[in-house]
């Protein structure tokens, strides 16, 4: 195989272009199918990924692609990897994220970014204030759903 | 760029989201938005309980259900019991059942199989984020750990005659001990603690009512195993200790204890056993039961270690009209506080 053949263009929604090795760019599933299918040249067009987001997406594939297979104290060292790769992301993006990564079919990913953003809302008023979203419920419905799951708010 | 929010995202891609959330989180995430009341659901308990009787159909039934819920049911509370019986094909569909709850955000978990010692526990409980009460019993060793061992919630442990093997010379009940950060209660039930193999110390700092119940703790026909046991709970409120006599206490950290409930049996002439540290530590103690009338006797053999009790306002003992005063006389001209004393007949 050339040296060519070994790397591949990944062209974002916003036209950057990232030159990488196959083996990071075939951890996603749809990619892996686009050039099995060889309905792409070297060049792959991501329209749903922008380029800022797509960096990371790269960064990520980088650094599971090297460390893949190796021994335990590697698998430990990729675990800390990941926690300080999600850890100061904002929700937008770690939204923009899984979105990337359902798009490009990371499972791996995907499974890290829904768990940050689990792990960073765990009250009520933390899905308010992280998720961004409106308390739609009455203060009385709200006192009923409280009841019903008591145990859930003892502290 | 404009910021991308959660209601932005298709619901397949929120719900996906919701499954990684804990029974807990997920009580509080139905609050917070009504259109989520639909795409999560908590289910308050899943007990499969079998008093005595043939298991092999129903238990596979009982496993092909919770196996067919969608991934965003939570479950609150499982519990799983099964009767002490001769062969265990059923060790799998009760590994799957743990996997699979471990994944629900489980918050209540409790397993009472009656298993033997090669029963596997599956390592995916001891990095359960979601468990806050555990219970595990009975029967089987737990001998592995996984490196990243983190039970972040739990505030419950139960161990109920399950016993600990070391792991690469390293202690592995003081290693799940300390990984329980918010550890608040151990209870530790049943006669195998003494066939550990453990440093026999108890070591934790948030720990604050701690329960040691040896069954057949007295007339014990193997009376070898009296190793010294070491106390570091600096933050133990209550201590419940029932157990066989110790050749010593090396270290017996009780600084916040207020209730201490004993039973420990008689001492007799000529034993080694040493005390001494284990009286002394119950210095700041308010209340103190001792539910044995032989216990009361320890007061009689270790006179000279028995502390002020400075915050001793109720005393309970049991006793007997010939065996028991002494030791109380002693008891109490050390408690100038006390105001309560009650004597069980």
């Amino acid at each position: 195989m050339s040296k060519s053949e070994k790397k591949i263009v990944l062209k974002s929604l916003d036209n950057e272009a990232f030159e990488v090795e196959k083996a990071v760019a075939l951890q996603s599933q749809t990619i892996w199918v686009m050039c099995e299918d060889k309905c792409v040249g070297n060049e792959i067009p991501l329209e749903n990924v922008t380029g800022q987001i797509l960096a990371k997406v790269i960064d990520y594939c980088k650094k599971h692609a090297v460390v893949d297979g190796d021994g335990d104290e590697s698998s430990e060292e990729l675990k800390n990897w990941d926690t300080e790769f999600t850890k100061n992301m904002d929700q937008s993006t770690l939204f923009n994220m899984i979105l990337a990564a359902n798009y490009l079919n990371i499972k791996s990913l995907l499974n890290l970014t829904c768990q940050a953003v689990a792990d960073k809302t765990k009250t009520i008023d933390e899905f308010h204030t992280f998720l961004n979203i409106e308390n739609n419920f009455t203060p009385e419905e709200e006192a009923q759903i409280c009841q019903e799951n008591l145990w859930a708010f003892d502290d | 760029m404009q910021k991308t929010r959660i209601t932005d995202l298709p619901d397949d891609i929120i719900s996906y989201i919701l499954s990684f959330l804990t029974a807990k989180q997920a009580a509080h995430a139905q609050i917070a938005a009504k259109k989520w009341r639909n795409l999560i659901s908590i289910i308050p308990n899943r007990e499969f309980f079998v008093p005595k009787s043939k298991i092999s159909g129903s238990l596979n039934d009982f496993v092909k259900e919770l196996l067919s819920l969608h991934a965003n049911h939570r479950l609150r509370r499982f519990s799983l019991k099964l009767p002490d019986e001769g062969n265990r094909p059923y060790y799998n569909p009760v590994n799957y059942c743990l996997r699979n709850v471990v994944k629900r955000g489980v918050f209540d978990l409790e397993l009472d199989i009656n298993a033997k010692e090669n029963y596997p526990l599956p390592l995916e409980v001891f990095t359960c984020k979601s468990v806050v009460t555990l219970k595990l019993g009975s029967g089987f060793v737990i001998d592995a750990i996984p490196q990243d061992i983190s039970l972040p919630a739990l505030k419950t442990l139960i161990l109920d005659s399950v016993r600990f093997d070391s792991l690469d010379g390293r202690c592995v009940f003081q290693r799940i001990l300390s990984a329980c950060l918010v550890l608040e209660e151990l209870i530790i039930d049943g006669r195998s603690s003494d066939q550990w193999n453990w440093s026999r110390t108890v070591s934790s700092q948030n720990l604050k009512r701690l329960t040691i119940r040896r069954i057949g703790w007295y007339d014990d026909d193997d009376k070898t195993n009296s190793e010294p046991i070491s106390f570091d709970t600096p933050s133990l409120e209550y201590l419940e200790y029932h157990d066989v006599l110790r050749d010593g206490y090396p270290v017996v950290n009780f600084n916040s204890l207020v209730e201490a409930r004993l039973k420990l049996p008689l001492i007799f002439q000529g034993d080694g056993y040493d005390l001494t540290n284990l009286i002394q530590g119950l210095r700041n103690v308010q209340i103190l039961r001792c539910v044995h009338v032989h216990t009361m006797m320890l007061f009689h053999s270790f006179s000279e270690a028995i502390p002020w009790f400075e915050h001793l306002f109720h005393l309970v003992v049991r006793t007997d009209d010939y065996i028991c005063w002494v030791p109380l006389r002693n008891v109490l001209e050390k408690s100038p506080k006390l105001r309560t004393l009650t004597i069980e007949v």
